[in-house]
């Protein structure tokens, strides 16, 4: 169980009511939120408001922290689709607090880029993106390795429309910066998302080098061969086998509840050319890879889905 | 290809499409629709949530519309009658080039096939205005008549987002994660309202 799901259900028996939860259980549960980088605006919002209302003093230098993230989540209730907003409405109630909750954090450190960047958030909610652009590009010409703005820019051009220009500008940070995992695994997504199979590709093979032991990496490569060897796209041998030996790399990694390689590995079998010398072993690896899927649901106690995937992988393999 | 003129969709599968894009406010999210097609009209009766991660992979996807299909084998009365997506910005109204496809894809085994697409815009529903977009297979906004869920559907939609239903419900992409999640029957979600 994970910091998260263990504060959250710390709460449970409160009715997530976080008066009722108190300060200790409301704060863990932030903080767990705040590590494992989850996106939970939704907790963020009654349980930060209800710390920062009631107990502002005994959070210590926390606070600060903790105004950013009760900030960040306000902006994501604030804002306002593009269609909706003729300009002139008046502020909502979320956008008005986040205002109280920037002026106090910019007053608390006038220079800080940190504080800068989440102005330029600000303006985001706003649906004022050449002024967030703007307070972006301030802030990398004071530092150019300044990632947070970076990747603000390239989620910027994303928001916009633009996966094209956003992709450009993400491939300029790898090429200096070929370490930043996360940065390839979200320059692959953008590839993906344009249809460009052959860059996602690269991406991966990067993400393999960095990271060898990741049975993730392999497992989202052999899913980019086999799509691009799919019958849809007319069917290659050579890339439907290489994605075979990717997904039993990732099966070899993470052998247990890895049902994405086995699901890889059953349709790999299923596409591989029949009548050649490697048969009788494509063969025994399909039906192995079907007994370990049903044995997975015969662990989960997935009684619906253990007759489903039976029929399935059985008329597949045939 | 025959246009379909008429859908009606049920309130349970109305509720789990929006929670789907509710759970994921910031990805793309995508789903099947099963039902009874007959004549010029669909009836859709419960959705499947598939993916909130990549729609440009196939292997998955190609699992996940096997899976459908014996599961609707064994159901007996259910057939795959539809697509739903809903776009990663909210003012994107194209079904873009994946869905395209996947919607061709079920049309060329139900011609009838519903497509539906969530308005991101209009995530607050009303019972006079859905936020649904009927699509056809091109992704042209269709002539279909999509007979709305009542007020009681939007009602219940509103009732499971009150106690965050959307955190319960799982797609097939959580489903591959952990086998113990029930994408077929999101028995955890429709058993908590």
């Amino acid at each position: 169980m994970s910091a998260l799901a263990e504060a959250e259900a710390a709460c449970a028996p409160y009715g997530n009511e976080p008066s009722r939860c108190g300060f200790e259980l409301s704060r863990s549960l932030l903080l767990a939120v705040r590590e494992s980088r989850a996106h939970r605006p939704d907790l963020v919002l009654k349980f930060g408001q209800y710390l920062l209302r009631s107990h502002a003093g005994r959070l210590g230098a926390e606070v600060w922290a903790m105004y950013e993230q009760v900030y960040i989540a306000l902006l994501h209730y604030g804002r306002r689709p593009r269609a909706a907003g003729s300009g002139a409405e008046e502020p909502s109630e979320e956008m008005r607090l986040a205002s109280e909750y920037y002026s106090l954090l910019a007053a608390r450190f006038p220079d800080s880029m940190r504080v800068k960047r989440l102005e330029g958030m600000m303006w985001e909610a706003k649906g004022e993106y050449d002024m967030a652009m703007a307070d972006y590009d301030e802030i990398l010409e004071e530092e150019p390795n300044n990632l947070a703005a970076l990747k603000r820019q390239v989620a910027l051009l994303r928001a916009r429309g633009k996966p094209a220009e956003a992709a450009k500008r993400l491939a300029a940070h790898l090429e200096v910066v070929g370490s930043d995992a996360d940065g390839w695994l979200q320059l692959c997504d953008l590839y993906l998302s344009q249809a460009q199979y052959q860059r996602a590709k690269f991406c991966m093979e990067e993400l393999l080098l960095l990271n060898p032991m990741a049975y993730i990496h392999h497992l989202r490569y052999a899913e980019i061969l086999l799509t691009l060897g799919g019958i849809d796209k007319g069917g290659n041998a050579d890339l439907v086998r290489t994605a075979r030996k990717y997904f039993a790399h990732s099966l070899d990694l993470k052998p247990r509840g890895n049902l994405r390689a086995l699901y890889g590995l059953l349709l790999c079998c299923a596409a591989a050319p029949k009548g050649q010398k490697t048969a009788a072993e494509v063969e025994e690896l399909g039906a192995c890879a079907q007994k370990k899927l049903l044995e997975e649901y015969g662990e989960a106690k997935a009684t619906s889905m253990l007759d489903t995937v039976k029929a399935m992988s059985t008329a597949l393999l045939s | 290809m025959s246009a379909t003129t008429s859908i009606e969709v049920q309130p349970e599968a109305y509720c789990l499409m929006f929670l789907h894009a509710c759970k994921y406010p910031a990805r793309a999210v995508n789903g099947l629709l099963l039902g009874t097609a007959a004549g010029d009209s669909v009836k859709v009766q419960k959705a499947l949530p598939l993916f909130h991660s990549s729609f440009a992979l196939s292997p998955m996807l190609e699992t996940a519309l096997m899976l459908a299909d014996e599961h609707c084998k064994s159901s007996g009365k259910l057939q795959v009658v539809g697509y739903y997506q809903a776009n990663e910005l909210c003012d994107d109204l194209e079904l873009g080039p994946f869905g395209k496809k996947i919607a061709q894809k079920i049309r060329s085994v139900c011609p009838l096939a519903a497509c539906l697409l969530i308005d991101g815009a209009r995530m607050q529903p009303t019972a006079r205005e859905p936020g649904l977009l009927p699509l056809d297979a091109d992704g042209k906004r269709s002539a279909a008549a999509l007979s709305l869920p009542d007020a009681a559907a939007v009602q219940r939609l509103d009732a499971y987002l009150q106690h965050g239903g959307q955190h319960l419900l799982v797609d097939f992409d959580a489903h591959l994660d952990d086998a113990t999640k029930d994408w077929l029957g999101n028995s955890a979600l429709l058993s908590s309202a």
